[in-house]
């Protein structure tokens, strides 16, 4: 069996030579699997660009490694959902989406007042629902994890990203007779623990004032 | 609070999929005259959609910071090598000009007509340059033995521009003023000689390379010296 022989110039990437590049339809699958090597691409060849841009609002308010972060996770979820259309380069795209997220920013810092009240490119999902997603983030770090875990579960969560990614109404949640046999309980107890778990998330949730204000300005 | 609970527990037989076709159809009618139950159901998606959202996001948010961290810690160290690196040239260009200049320094072995050879035990003419004010920025400082009371340097004296040459004569000559004279006859230099100094020190670049002639005024020895490169 014949080994594959290492480039010879590979060792120039360890010192930033001989720089992999990637078409376009290569950077949306890597991004689309969640690849750990894309990811490492996209930060090397365009963070730069995005931090000049985040840089050039001279605001004390921005941080240009949160707005890549939160950039990359919200163009990378639209990819995966299929809700980039691929009008433009990957590039073009997360530097919008960045671009609005200081907009954003600056404005709740109450530094920035928009000329144009839709500043968000078309191709964006509703900016409210990013706001719930990203408050609901920091309420249910507030739940214990036995119930992180159960509720995780039967929201189709166990085979990580790729588990769930079309919400339909009436399918998308695992059995309960299923997260039994992975908690290795009964599936009564499955459903008891679910409810209880569901239950504290709801009171969290609903009882939160920040999420209650957004949702009353959300299309959900 | 039963009616809420029964609620949430059909929600979940729905979205199971374990309702019956005609509890199915009951739920959907349910749903289009129940404002409530709508509202009710609509919450419970709106939650699995942002909780499903939030999961994933974080999940994906901790691979990016990941190599983040781990691209940023890359670039630390390949700097810090290139830094080590730099470094030692640094240091090895910095000793080697050290070096260099510990050997050109040395002074060459230059002697007087008396002084045929090392081996015999004479000291060289020339001494190590010590930093003092009178040798300025030259290397070599030509200078006699104390013990010779006789002319120096005179015509077996290797001289060279970049040298101090200090001049000796007998300590019973009693002449004020020091002559030097190029081939063509013309006074290159002239120096007065305090009484009882028996020596005078002429700073390197007053002689260029060429035959020179020295004496003293009034005086009929006249000394022949060579100076090269």
């Amino acid at each position: 069996m014949k080994n594959k022989k290492p480039s010879p110039l590979s060792h120039l990437s360890n010192l930033g030579y001989n720089k992999q590049k990637y078409t376009e339809s290569e950077i949306l699958e890597g991004v689309k699997n969640n690849d750990n090597k894309m990811y490492r691409f996209i930060y090397k060849s365009y963070y730069p660009g995005i931090k000049s841009m985040v840089v050039g609002f001279h605001s004390l308010a921005l941080d240009a490694d949160d707005i890549f972060q939160d950039g990359l996770v919200t163009a990378s979820r639209n990819v995966m959902e299929d809700r980039f259309r691929g009008d433009s380069t990957f590039y073009t795209y997360l530097t919008s989406i960045c671009r609005n997220k200081c907009f954003k920013q600056l404005e709740q810092a109450g530094k920035f007042r928009p000329a144009n009240p839709k500043i968000e490119i078309s191709e964006e999902p509703a900016a409210d629902l990013e706001d719930l997603i990203y408050r609901l983030t920091v309420l249910k770090d507030k739940m214990d994890e036995k119930c992180r875990q159960i509720i995780e579960l039967r929201f189709g969560l166990k085979d990580g990203i790729k588990g769930q990614n079309n919400l339909s109404d009436s399918g998308s949640n695992v059995r309960f007779e299923e997260i039994a046999t992975i908690l290795k309980i009964e599936p009564d107890n499955a459903r008891q623990r679910f409810k209880r778990c569901l239950e504290k998330l709801r009171e969290t949730v609903f009882n939160d004032r920040v999420w209650n204000d957004l949702l009353a300005t959300t299309k959900y | 609070m039963k009616n809420l609970d029964n609620d949430i527990d059909l929600i979940e037989k729905f979205l199971d999929g374990s309702l019956s076709e005609n509890e199915e159809a009951a739920f959907r009618e349910r749903l289009a005259n129940d404002a409530v139950f709508a509202n009710a159901f609509s919450k419970r998606k709106l939650l699995q959609k942002a909780f499903f959202e939030a999961t994933v996001r974080s999940k994906i948010k901790k691979s990016i910071q990941s190599v983040m961290a781990e691209e940023n810690r890359r670039t630390t160290t390949n700097r810090r090598v290139w830094l080590a690196a730099a470094s030692l040239i640094l240091l090895a260009l910095a000793g080697s000009v050290l070096l260099y200049n510990s050997s050109w320094r040395k002074p060459e072995q230059q002697f007087a007509k008396e002084q045929t050879s090392p081996e015999n035990g004479d000291r060289a003419a020339t001494q190590r340059k010590v930093n003092s004010m009178e040798e300025y920025s030259n290397v070599d400082v030509l200078v006699r033995k104390d013990s010779v009371n006789d002319f120096f340097p005179d015509e077996f004296t290797v001289l060279k521009p970049t040298d101090t040459i200090i001049f000796k004569w007998p300590a019973s000559l009693n002449e004020r003023y020091l002559t030097i004279y190029n081939s063509k006859g013309e006074l290159v230099k002239k120096a007065t000689i305090k009484a009882n100094v028996i020596k005078y020190t002429l700073l390197p670049g007053v002689l260029k390379p060429e035959v020179y002639y020295w004496k003293f005024m009034n005086d009929s020895a006249l000394i022949r010296i060579k100076v090269s490169n």
